[in-house]
């Protein structure tokens, strides 16, 4: 007899939510566990809503400000980002990817007004002070925190774990960054890595299956926006303040937990042609595919052919 | 009959003079006049403007440093390094590596979660 795997998916924080569930009558109750665990984020965690703890620090123009336990945790969890990439994946890139035009939800970055791309130097994630005992957060004025590069992949870390008391297994998945907890079904998630979370079937990419942890895919060819004469993306160069220049178009990591494979994936992208080497020296399995559509794989990856370019 | 023409030339040279010595007096008075008010000018000028002298010593006062400094914004360094800056704990590994998927003869599942980028 097979074993009842549901799934359902819906929209949250700007971006689609996949949930899978073993045993299909613990569904709707890890379902509200994920949504209660992603309105958390969102309102400690958001860039573009006034009302979220972020943009609160982000306006304190020097002052400590005093944040839940949440978004203390996220603060942390980029911060050993920035420590673990050597500041390739930095929190502090807030204001340049304003300059860049990536100042508001990505939906209106789109429709928006051409006018040029400014660059803006960042200052740096050893400007932040987190005082763990007091429960507050202090940036220096003008800085401006974006946790975009870690905060997704907290959640869906957190959503599974929280989903996970509910049913003996789920994949939880925040707009492609994919977190398990609990038991996996049979054979393995049911995980495809691709361009973009919204690719159709028959777009490239490859097929795959996991047992547990999480996988992250980073790729330049989705929040791009034209402005002025060039192309901006997402993923800015902390060592620029521009958006990273493209050797990699797509990177996605497996790892241990969904955080892990996002800071990977992402500083990956950052690091351009030293990623690989930089990959498997943690130990990491990921598939790499170049602007061309060559593709590299460490650390156990398992092959493919080439993907169109 | 060189005398009797003297007297009235006498006469006109001492007017001449008298004139020259009226001029000269006119010209010295306007010259001083002059000079006088320029001083008073002066004092009251400064007097009007007293902080220029002060925003001028403020000025140079400044030191190089800050009028070196670009336009934008300073970012002031930490008070404190953070915590987590210490000992960050390495990117852990999965404990499989992703698999190829093996066909399951049983019930169809889920269609695979896509991880891409967004």
């Amino acid at each position: 007899m097979s074993e009842p795997i549901v799934s359902s998916s819906w929209q949250a924080l700007g971006t689609t939510v996949g949930l899978v569930v073993r045993d299909a009558r613990s569904h709707d109750a890890a379902r509200r566990a994920v949504e209660d665990e992603l309105a958390a984020i969102d309102a400690a965690c958001s860039r573009f809503r006034a009302d979220s703890e972020l943009a609160a620090v982000n306006a304190a123009a020097g002052r400590p400000v005093r944040v839940s336990p949440v978004l203390m945790e996220a603060l942390a969890v980029a911060l050993r980002a920035a420590a673990i990439t050597s500041g390739r994946v930095d929190p502090t890139v807030g204001r340049a990817l304003e300059l860049a035009g990536y100042d508001r939800d990505f939906a209106r970055v789109r429709d928006s007004r051409v006018r040029r791309i400014r660059v803006a130097p960042v200052a740096g994630w050893r400007v932040i002070e987190l005082d763990r005992d007091r429960g507050t957060v202090r940036v220096p004025a003008g800085v401006r925190l974006d946790l975009g590069a870690t905060a997704k992949a907290l959640a869906a870390d957190r959503a599974a774990e929280r989903a996970a008391r509910h049913a003996p297994g789920v994949l939880v998945n925040l707009g492609g960054d994919i977190a398990t907890a609990g038991a996996a079904p049979r054979g393995g998630w049911a995980v495809r890595v691709a361009d973009s979370h919204r690719a159709e079937a028959d777009a490239p990419g490859q097929d795959l299956r996991i047992a547990s942890g999480g996988v992250s895919t980073s790729s330049t060819t989705v929040r791009r926006w034209r402005r002025g004469g060039g192309v901006a993306h997402h993923i800015v160069d902390p060592r620029t303040g521009a958006p990273a220049v493209e050797h990699w178009r797509t990177v996605s990591v497996a790892a241990a937990n969904c955080v892990d494979a996002n800071i990977a994936s992402t500083a990956a992208i950052v690091l351009g042609p030293e990623a690989g080497e930089w990959l498997a020296d943690a130990g990491l399995p990921a598939r790499l595919v170049s602007v061309a559509g060559a593709i590299e794989t460490t650390a156990g990856w398992p092959p493919e052919r080439a993907v169109a370019a | 009959m060189t005398n009797g023409g003297e007297a009235p030339q006498s006469a006109r040279s001492r007017a001449r003079d008298a004139a020259v010595r009226r001029t000269r007096a006119i010209v010295v008075g306007v010259t001083a006049g002059a000079v006088a008010l320029s001083g008073v000018f002066s004092v009251v000028a400064a007097h009007a403007f007293k902080g220029r002298q002060l925003h001028a010593a403020t000025a140079t006062a400044t030191p190089a440093s800050d009028a070196a400094r670009p336009s934008g914004r300073r970012v002031p360094g930490p008070d404190a390094v953070p915590p987590i800056a210490g000992d960050p704990a390495p990117l852990q590994p999965p404990e499989q590596p992703p698999a190829t998927p093996v066909p399951q003869p049983e019930a169809p599942a889920p269609a695979p979660q896509v991880s891409g980028g967004s």
